[in-house]
């Protein structure tokens, strides 16, 4: 909308509503009531349909400035002071006299009255749209703990996570990001655990951001993250409110985007990505043996191919001589070196789950049926690769689904590919070099100026309590240093009681 | 390195040690000192240890006796900006010839026991990235990159000696005493000396170190830990192998990995013994490129230490390849190079730490 040169409103009705009409276009979601009562108060009530709840408009506004406004006919002193403090019956108003914010509003599925021989709008809170419902999360499921997840409404979302925690304490700053989109970002944290420097770091970043549009969480976590330069995520989202939760009292900071359910939490660290909120709700020992075994599926989504390429084309003498000879059989009538079975195998793979991800769930059954012919024994019996290998890419593949975020196994993905390559070029030589490098770059990163291998380097004896391992709740006692700056402990010593 | 000090914890510190002391010494030791002293190089063992621990101590001390300096600065210190230049020079020439010396020592290991047909420049050329990276990214990314690969590194170790255990034959340590007492000793110099004289570099890093109470106490463990180890490696060299050929194989501890067979199925673990020779030679050889680097940074008082990466990569290449014609000629060195050692430390150290001692006591009396 080209701002006109006049940035204020004018006194005139008429032309105070054409220049609205003009802005927009005579866009046909645009609804213009002109209205007149027996006072003769002109004024008109501007909204977009489609973005305001009707019951608002009706029964609230327009009933009550035709009928109140009546009865009130005296002239006083500021007639729209009058109105909005004492006729309208909304929640919240606003008196704006710009046309950038009111336009704002508008947009925002705000109700804007206009008087005659007035400078000033009354801007009313009336949005009311088709939203989805709280629903259970697609994305991280549990077997146990609360089975809600966020929705694209940031109101919602907010709500959620207020409904969790019920102190003063949880902050939430408000903003708008996007030129055009003007899309509204809200930062969350507990002012009294979360430390200060990494707000004030979140609020300069944000700020920083000078974009046309922010449709999805995604947009701000690329452009606020530490380095672009780097397979793996630097900050978590997740659509689970709970895990939001626990993050602030963490000391976490979350930042919520309007649009999407998506929520991130920043800062993130390596091993954040392999806990998963089930953790905290399951016995203590059993979320240990949990976590220790993702962590062992990490590895052998990692490297199970290159391992099998560097042991069968550098290292056989390591592998038993009945395997051995066994292995050599079945690769017998293979055409192709290990590494181009095994980098064949793995594309085919992820054509697979790309095409599963990507497909309309009614014909999803036919990419199973057909996954299963290309990846298994028709590609045994074809004499194209060998058994040991499809073993190998399904290991590998269902060792990447136990990993509990998705940004993870991702990035996990493309250096598998780098490491088979690695593999086949140098053997356990090169997987090794590859790992070391892995390392430099995972302790180079840094998520909003906390180490991102934090715990691990630099150790933290106090925090292994929640890292690899998951202590009862009653050892832990105190948050990780990683994050919370202050107001370390948790809880206090527990009385020992006699039974 | 990038002057907001960079620190490291003492734990860092002292993984970093352990990782030093064991570097090469794993692969090399064993039939250095079965050289010498045949049956007896578990006494060498024995005496080197506790004496190699004393040379660990005596570095500590120095760099107590001048807190916050490196190497750099106590030689300017005891002889002044010009001679104390030149002998920073002398052990500068001492951690660049080391550093590149672990990468040969790699490239060597890997070409003539893991691949044969790779080019030994081509390992060399895969190592310049991980060297430079982590020498770039200055001390802390080094003790943390230890900090992360030490339980891998560990857990491979131990595994590989318990693996072992069932194929130590004790008669193989008889007769108790072949050589006599000078045998004993000249395998304890080669013990006291590649392992634990050669950490002078440690003065370059200590003054990075962390306050702490534990700092000399998790220092000398670290030592201690680290001895003991390599110390095991040479006894279950001589249990397995036999001295023979311990003594006539130049990577013997890689033929007594291939001993290892569990019931048939757990077998032929070399290639987890040449990882961990990997890893600990590769933080041998950072730790000495990184003294190296931020020696010359010190020396010539430069703002950064990052544009000498690009320079240094090359030379690894370059140095590493013109070191030695072959392998059979490498393993000549290691008696001059035992001398060359003691020459540095404790000899020049020794030298340069009385020389400012006695500068330091002058000057406090001056001022008195």
């Amino acid at each position: 909308m080209n701002a006109s040169v006049d940035k204020r409103l004018d006194r005139k009705l008429m032309s105070n509503l054409s220049f609205i009409r003009a802005s927009f276009g005579n866009s046909q979601d645009l609804v213009i009531k002109e209205m007149n009562n027996d006072n003769g108060l002109q004024a008109a009530l501007v909204y977009m349909d489609g973005l305001t709840d009707s019951t608002v408009i009706h029964h609230v506004i327009l009933d009550y400035f035709m009928s109140e406004e009546q009865t009130a006919s005296r002239k006083s002193g500021n007639r729209l002071l009058y109105l909005k403090n004492a006729v309208l019956a909304v929640g919240e108003t606003v008196t704006i006299s710009e046309w950038d914010p009111l336009f704002y509003q508008l947009l925002s599925g705000w109700a804007v009255l206009l008087l005659a021989d007035s400078p000033d709008a009354i801007c009313v809170a009336a949005e009311g749209w088709k939203d989805r419902n709280v629903s259970e999360p697609t994305s991280q499921v549990v077997v146990r703990g609360p089975m809600e997840a966020f929705t694209e409404n940031i109101a919602t979302n907010r709500a959620l996570i207020r409904r969790k925690i019920k102190d003063p304490q949880l902050w939430t700053e408000g903003m708008e990001i996007g030129k055009i989109t003007k899309t509204s970002v809200s930062i969350m944290y507990l002012r009294n655990v979360a430390d200060e420097k990494i707000v004030e770091e979140v609020r300069k970043r944000l700020g920083e951001i000078n974009i046309d549009g922010i449709l999805e969480s995604g947009y701000i976590e690329e452009l606020i993250q530490d380095t672009a330069l780097t397979p793996f995520a630097t900050i978590y989202n997740t659509e689970r409110p709970d895990t939001i939760a626990a993050g602030l009292l963490e000391g976490r900071v979350a930042i919520l985007v309007d649009g999407t359910p998506f929520v991130l939490l920043v800062p993130a660290l390596f091993i954040q990505f392999f806990q998963s909120a089930e953790d905290y709700y399951q016995r203590a020992d059993i979320s240990t043996l949990l976590r220790i075994l993702r962590f062992i599926a990490f590895m052998i989504t990692l490297l199970a191919p290159s391992l099998y390429i560097a042991i069968t084309t550098f290292h056989q003498e390591m592998l038993p001589t009945s395997l051995l000879i066994n292995l050599a059989a079945q690769r017998e009538g293979v055409p192709f070196p290990a590494f181009i079975e095994a980098l064949a195998m793995e594309l085919t793979f992820e054509i697979l789950r790309e095409a599963g991800v990507r497909m309309p769930k009614t014909v999803g059954q036919a990419v199973s049926i057909v996954g299963t012919l290309v990846i298994g024994q028709a590609a045994v019996d074809a004499g194209i690769v060998s058994a040991a290998m499809v073993i190998i890419v399904s290991i590998t593949a269902i060792s990447s689904f136990v990993i509990p975020a998705t940004s993870m196994s991702i990035s996990v993905r493309m250096i598998r590919f780098v490491l088979m390559g690695l593999a086949a070029s140098f053997g356990l030589f090169g997987i090794l070099l590859g790992y070391i490098l892995l390392v430099l770059h995972l302790n180079s990163l840094q998520s909003f100026g906390i180490p991102y291998m934090q715990s691990f380097s630099p150790f933290i004896w106090s925090n292994q309590k929640d890292t690899l391992f998951r202590l009862p709740w009653t050892k832990m006692r105190t948050r990780a240093v990683a994050t919370a700056e202050k107001n370390l402990v948790r809880q206090r010593p527990r009385n020992k009681q006699k039974i | 390195m990038q002057r907001e000090q960079q620190t490291i914890s003492v734990r860092q510190l002292a993984i970093l040690v352990i990782f030093f002391i064991i570097g090469d010494m794993q692969l090399y030791l064993p039939p250095l000192t079965a050289a010498f002293a045949k049956q007896s190089a578990w006494m060498s063992g024995l005496i080197g240890v506790p004496f190699g621990v004393g040379a660990a101590w005596f570095i500590f001390r120095i760099s107590k006796r001048f807190p916050g300096k490196t190497l750099i600065d106590i030689n300017n210190q005891a002889f002044g900006k010009i001679a104390g230049g030149l002998l920073s020079l002398v052990f500068l020439v001492m951690m660049f010839n080391t550093s590149i010396t672990q990468v040969r020592e790699i490239a060597d290991f890997v070409t003539t026991q893991m691949m044969m047909e790779t080019p030994q420049l081509v390992i060399c050329l895969l190592l310049v990235l991980p060297i430079t990276l982590a020498i770039r990214g200055g001390i802390t990314t080094i003790a943390r990159l230890g900090e992360v690969i030490f339980p891998l590194f560990s857990a491979l170790f131990i595994l590989l000696i318990i693996l072992l255990i069932p194929k130590i034959d004790l008669t193989q340590l008889l007769p108790i005493e072949v050589t006599g007492f000078p045998g004993i000793v000249k395998g304890a110099l080669f013990f006291i000396a590649f392992p634990f004289c050669e950490m002078f570099a440690f003065l370059m890093i200590f003054d990075s170190v962390e306050e702490s109470e534990h700092a000399a106490r998790d220092y000398l463990l670290a030592a201690l830990a680290a001895g003991i180890a390599i110390w095991v490696i040479i006894v279950l060299c001589i249990c397995v192998l036999g001295v023979f050929a311990t003594e006539h194989t130049v990577y013997s501890p890689y033929v007594m990995a291939k001993k290892i067979n569990i019931g048939d199925f757990v077998q032929r673990l070399e290639a987890v013994l040449a990882i961990d020779y990997i890893i600990s030679t590769y933080f041998r050889c950072i730790i000495y490129g990184y003294a190296f680097v931020r020696g010359l940074q010190q020396l010539f008082k430069l703002q950064d230490h990052r544009f000498m990466m690009r320079p240094f990569g090359f030379l690894i290449v370059g140095y590493a390849y013109f070191l030695a014609p072959g392998i059979v000629a490498f393993v000549q060195f290691d008696v001059a190079w035992l001398f060359w050692v003691f020459t540095y430390s404790p000899g020049l150290l020794l030298l340069s730490y009385i020389a400012a001692r006695l500068r330091q006591g002058w000057s406090k009396k001056g001022e008195g």
